[in-house]
């Protein structure tokens, strides 16, 4: 029996039937999937035409490019041409082909249309979402196209005293939503190829249409000026304007049908190759396309650098620099551009670049001079967003903001206190490892009263207490009586306490007696002797100056003790120093790059 | 059914699970495959691209992240040491404070706290430190470090002294002498003896300033006699690097001071004269 449950447990996880003997194993081999909801695909596709695919309107470029909006104005030229140019032969509905055909029939209008200097343009931005059917092919399901678009020709004629001349200027701009009826964008797969390490073919299929109203006018005269005749397009109407032989007039203004936008692409590939793509090539009509596409599952960005935590140390240099880059990972790639940084402002620094530069998913940086506050350094954020230019149409995730530590190197000389002051004296006499005592404490490191060895000195009745080159122990220090070590900023503050604590007996001791007076300290101790003898009686012999037999002499033993009033690692939060509490004991590289 | 039998049956049983097991597999493997909708492998396509392009782009990236010095934790705190690494560490300094922080470490046994820190007074002895004196300090490094040794030792207490009576037998010479001087400020009257003996004829001035304190402390009037001999005693010292300016420095005898400040203790009236000391009459 157990045997039996057994197997039965081994065919439900393989998901094999063990037959009708074992009616439990049915339900998870046809258990439905889970309901989990098909992802999203997001699109964007640049396209752009130059030539006679993108023409929007004109006298001549309507029969040249045969656009729909020109119809109208084709059969009124035509009727001209019939009259002026004896076009008998022209159809109704001419083509540039039979338009083209004429006006080379012969000597009377020599010329090649294919070679007119006009210019016609046409960008579209798509940006559009997809959506997978049960079959799993994606659709359109939402979507906007913004375009730009121009037409520009001016064209002469000559044949003999009958000069042609004709001029369009048109041009628009604008916004559509894509209506799903009328436009699709697809991608299908296809069939799975027969032969051994073939891939599956994807189809991306763009068919896009969308009205696009231009503004402009064209005209044509012939005749060398005896016959003009005009139209102008604003806001969705047209008006003509003819004069012929000084007789003619304007017509009143009419609504007309918007010209046609579109964006037509197709591309067969593997699927890793279709998901982004850029190609050129010459339509149908020679026209110059341009396309360039990505598809990506979510509109968003991601800080690369400075990565998670970073520490950004300023070098050692004299200004101090930090240059190095900012970098982003951008999806869609093709938005890349339009990323927008906002570096952490730290007062008393000089930064690049300024705001409005910064932008791109590379960005180089650059801070200069370090700042005097040390409250200025420390923790600050990177702040990055996908939201300008056509990635403000699409929704976009911005990045999380990333932390950053901005750090000083400790033992070089680059602060706002100059070239003879170490950085860690500028920065910790800012922090509590002071003690309250920072206007009283000097930095004595360069002076000759610092001994080697010397972490400080107090000298007797001065008003300042100085501190010495802490890296010449690198920044270690054991205080032998009290058994406490101290290192980095800890040690800074045990030395400040340390002399200060001098000063304090001095102030409190030695002051109101006038000065230090040897006759009033028999055993040399720095401990007034009626003292020990009175209110440290037991605690002193004032016969004694190591009354402990420490190997220090009374005062001292009461100062070193005086050290364990630091608790240590008080001042961490404060201390940006490199090395130090916040960065640890191995320094990044300074500076940059 | 035999044994063998039941044997036999269990073994062709398992062998058609494993057979089944793995048709299951291929089964479920090629379901799986077949199953694949485009949008899957669209969304697997996108993954595996983002993947490669994040990766491609990081390995680009500048910037590194710190790693931990040796010796410390993620945050560049002082990890915990090993005790006996710590008394052997380059620094006589470091060393004194680890001797200080494990005379305090609660979880190891008071003897055995008391052998580690004997064994670094005996290192001590056998091969000084040869750094500079400790700014303030009127001893060498060296005497320093063995002073606070012996006194570390015998703050151990009582519970310590069958340790160091152990050591002060089983050496010679100075170790000896410092042993002693440990089981004196263990409180051990025993040491009373030696140390008097120490402070007539040790050659050493740290020595004999160490046995008179601990003769005071442990109130040998038996100690008198070399106490009041030792107010003339020849040793002397001045302090190194003081870092209090301004006072005169002032030469030293360590030992008559500490003679006369345990004479005082055991109720000796002294009183200074010059450089020395003379007992009251």
């Amino acid at each position: 029996m157990l045997l039996r449950r057994a197997l039965l447990a081994i065919l439900l996880v393989a998901g094999v039937s063990a037959g009708p003997a074992a009616p439990t194993a049915e339900p998870a081999r046809q258990a439905p999937r889970p309901d989990t909801p098909r992802p999203q695909l997001q699109g964007l596709l640049r396209y752009k035409v130059r030539g006679p695919t993108a023409i929007q309107g004109g006298f001549l470029s309507s029969f040249l490019g045969g656009t729909v909006g020109g119809a109208l104005l084709m059969e009124r030229m035509t009727n001209a041409l019939r009259i002026f140019a004896g076009a008998k032969g022209l159809s109704n509905n001419p083509g540039s082909k039979e338009v083209n055909d004429f006006l080379r029939q012969g000597s009377k209008i020599p010329i090649d249309v294919a070679s007119l200097p006009f210019y016609a343009s046409l960008d579209v931005d798509l940006v559009f979402t997809l959506e997978p059917d049960d079959k799993g092919n994606y659709h359109l399901v939402s979507g906007t196209a913004k375009w730009t678009a121009g037409t520009k020709a001016d064209v002469r004629i000559a044949d003999g005293d009958n000069v042609q001349h004709f001029i369009d200027n048109y041009a628009g701009d604008g916004t559509a939503v894509l209506d799903t009826s009328t436009s699709s964008i697809t991608i299908t797969a296809g069939e799975r190829p027969a032969g051994k390490n073939q891939r599956r073919p994807y189809t991306l299929d763009v068919n896009v249409g969308f009205p696009m109203v231009v503004n402009g006018n064209s005209m044509w005269s012939a005749l060398s000026g005896h016959a003009v005749m005009r139209v102008q397009d604003r806001g969705g109407t047209r008006q003509y304007t003819m004069q012929m032989l000084g007789m003619g007039g304007t017509e009143p203004p009419e609504p007309i049908t918007p010209h046609g936008g579109f964006a037509v692409y197709t591309r067969t590939a593997p699927l890793g190759d279709l998901l982004s793509g850029r190609e050129t090539y010459q339509d149908l009509m020679d026209s110059g396309v341009f396309v360039e596409y990505e598809l990506y599952p979510s509109c968003e960005a991601e800080i690369l650098a400075p990565e998670p935590d970073e520490m950004l140390v300023f070098d050692e240099l004299s200004p101090g620099r930090i240059d190095r880059d900012a970098r982003a990972r951008v999806l869609p790639n093709l938005w890349r551009d339009f990323v927008e940084w906002e570096l952490p402002y730290l007062e008393g620094t000089r930064s690049e670049p300024d705001p409005v530069d910064m932008v791109g998913d590379s960005l180089p940086y650059l801070y200069e001079r370090l700042p005097p506050k040390n409250s200025t350094l420390g923790d600050r954020f990177f702040r990055a967003k996908l939201a300008s230019g056509p990635a403000s149409r699409g929704n976009c995730k911005s990045p999380e903001p990333q932390h950053v530590r901005f750090l000083f190197p400790r033992e070089a000389r680059n602060s706002a206190s100059g070239p003879y002051v170490p950085n860690w004296f500028h920065y910790w006499t800012q922090t509590k490892a002071a003690q309250g005592h920072a206007s009283v404490v000097e930095y004595g490191g360069n002076g000759p009263s610092c001994e080697p060895k010397d972490r400080g000195y107090y000298k007797l009745g001065q008003e300042f207490i100085f501190v010495c080159d802490l890296s010449q122990d690198d920044f270690k220090k054991y205080n032998t009586v009290a058994g406490i070590s101290f290192e980095g900023i800890d040690e800074f503050a045990s030395v400040v306490l340390h002399e200060w604590t001098h000063k304090v007996h001095y102030n409190q001791w030695w002051k109101p007696r006038g000065g230090y007076k040897p006759e009033l300290d028999a055993d040399s101790d720095r401990i007034p002797d009626s003292m020990e003898a009175d209110s440290l009686e037991h605690v002193f012999d004032p016969l004694d100056w190591d009354t402990w037999n420490s190997g220090y002499s009374d005062e001292h033993v009461l100062v070193y003790l005086a050290e364990e009033a630091w608790a240590k690692g008080s001042a961490d939060r404060e201390d940006w120093a490199c090395p130090g509490r916040q960065s640890g004991n191995k320094c990044p590289t300074s500076g940059g790059r | 059914m035999s044994a063998r039998g039941r044997r036999s049956l269990w073994l062709a049983l398992a062998a058609a699970a494993v057979v089944l097991i793995a048709v299951g597999t291929v089964i479920v493997a090629r379901r799986s495959r077949s199953s694949q909708q485009p949008a899957d492998v669209v969304a697997a396509a996108i993954a595996e691209r983002r993947a490669r392009a994040v990766a491609a782009a990081k390995a680009g990236a500048k910037s590194a992240r710190p790693t931990p010095a040796r010796g410390t934790d993620s945050r560049g705190k002082p990890a915990a040491r090993d005790p006996q690494r710590a008394l052997r560490d380059s620094s006589w300094e470091s060393r004194l404070v680890a001797a200080k922080a494990l005379a305090k470490r609660a979880n190891v046994p008071v003897p055995r706290r008391a052998e580690l820190l004997l064994a670094a007074l005996r290192r001590e002895v056998s091969a000084p430190t040869t750094a500079p004196p400790a700014g303030g300090s009127y001893l060498s490094a060296s005497s320093l470090s063995k002073l606070h040794l012996a006194q570390t030792l015998g703050a151990l207490g009582a519970e310590a002294t069958p340790v160091l009576r152990q050591g002060a037998a089983a050496s010679g010479g100075e170790a000896r002498e410092w042993t002693l001087i440990a089981l004196g400020y263990a409180g051990a009257r025993e040491a009373a003896p030696p140390l008097r003996q120490l402070l007539a004829t040790s050659p050493r001035g740290e020595v004999r300033m160490s046995a008179a304190h601990v003769l005071g402390k442990l109130r040998d009037r038996d100690a008198i006699p070399a106490l009041r001999a030792a107010l003339a005693d020849p040793f002397t010292a001045t302090v190194a690097r003081d870092d209090v300016r301004g006072a005169p420095s002032r030469r030293l005898y360590p030992v008559r001071a500490r003679a006369a400040s345990a004479l005082r203790t055991l109720g000796v009236a002294v009183e200074r004269r010059g450089d020395g000391f003379v007992v009251r009459q």
